[in-house]
């Protein structure tokens, strides 16, 4: 074996965590109770498309195109194209946003996907709003350096549901 | 405090996330790279961890079965189609985004594991993967090729290349052409 190779085995075992256990519990806290509310949801979205469903039934123009308008993923996306130089997780997020905007809605969902995609969506609302008040009030960078972060994961989070909704439609 | 753990005791999980997170925020942090990623599978290990803490049997240290679930975690991420389709948003393979010089880490890292980690950081995803689970872990080809679903000549090929790209690395001069004097 290489010796580089061999020095793999001896790099430090250990890098402070992102955050402590309190963040940890509370992160943890956040995700189950999006589990919990998931029956309510799902309740939710299931009248929606029930109504969309009868609204079409009786002939009239269907909400928003169906699922075969669906824009494509990106021709990056198909071609499997080799990533570009430099990467952050912020050009990420910008770009998911972006793609995210030129999808069509489509008035054919499963209900499971699309309750995802509502509560990422509210979420990222919501922290669009909790961003806004901190810019307004006091301007912590670091505060407002850690919401950004957790909104480009959400976004990050929703175009990957949106993408397995492009798929799982074809 | 395993015991408390599993019990529930708020007091027992922080002292346990303690001792765990540091190893295993750096292994998912040196596989996956990207940071905000590393955070997410970190989260989603550590509540496995949690989570499946009555299974665990003592059988091998309490570290490397939580590694498992790590290394089983950060698989899972790049085994999934979304992991692919990612890196038309960007990319998975930036080198700054595995080095732990921007991060809070326990101790400053010396140029010989910089470059050492920038060396691996220059890998796919994938191949660091493969490099990682093979010289580090101890895995063999087979466990390597299951584990993505793959055959063996998946694992083989993906050392092989990697083995190359990493001596191009740390051996610059070996790729240049003989020049006849």
């Amino acid at each position: 074996m290489h010796p580089n190779l061999k020095r793999l085995r001896e790099l430090p075992q250990e890098q402070s965590p992102p955050y402590g256990y309190g963040e940890f519990a509370r992160r943890s806290a956040r995700r189950r109770a999006r589990q919990t509310r998931a029956p309510l949801r799902l309740m939710a979205v299931a009248l929606a498309v029930l109504v969309a469903g009868w609204i079409m039934k009786r002939g009239m123009a269907p909400l928003t195109g169906d699922v075969a308008s669906l824009g494509p993923a990106p021709q990056q996306l198909e071609q499997g194209r080799p990533p570009a130089a430099v990467d952050s997780t912020a050009t990420v997020a910008r770009n998911a946003e972006r793609w995210l905007d030129a999808q069509p809605r489509s008035a054919i969902v499963r209900v499971p996907t699309q309750m995802a995609v509502t509560e990422l969506e509210d979420q990222i609302a919501a922290m669009d709003d909790q961003l806004n008040a901190v810019r307004l009030a006091q301007p912590h960078a670091q505060q407002l350096a850690l919401l950004q972060r957790d909104r480009e994961q959400l976004v990050e989070s929703l175009a990957q549901v949106r993408y397995a909704q492009i798929l799982v439609s074809r | 405090m395993i015991a408390g753990a599993r019990a529930g005791d708020g007091g027992a999980q922080a002292q346990l996330y303690e001792l765990l997170a540091p190893g295993l925020f750096s292994l998912i942090r040196r596989i996956v790279g990207v940071r905000a990623i590393a955070e997410d599978l970190f989260q989603d290990t550590m509540m496995t961890v949690f989570e499946q803490l009555h299974h665990y049997r003592a059988e091998a240290p309490l570290g490397a079965w939580a590694g498992r679930i790590a290394l089983s975690r950060s698989l899972m991420f790049l085994r999934s189609p979304w992991h692919r389709a990612r890196l038309s948003f960007g990319t998975l393979t930036d080198a700054e985004a595995v080095l732990p010089a921007n991060d809070r880490s326990l101790s400053p890292p010396d140029p010989a594991t910089l470059d050492i980690e920038r060396a691996l950081a220059s890998l796919s995803p994938t191949a660091r993967m493969v490099v990682w689970l093979y010289e580090v872990e101890g895995w063999s080809h087979e466990e390597i090729a299951r584990s993505f679903g793959r055959k063996v000549s998946f694992s083989k090929s993906q050392l092989a290349r990697a083995h190359r790209r990493l001596r191009l690395w740390f051996e610059p001069e070996a790729s240049q052409p003989c020049t006849p004097t």
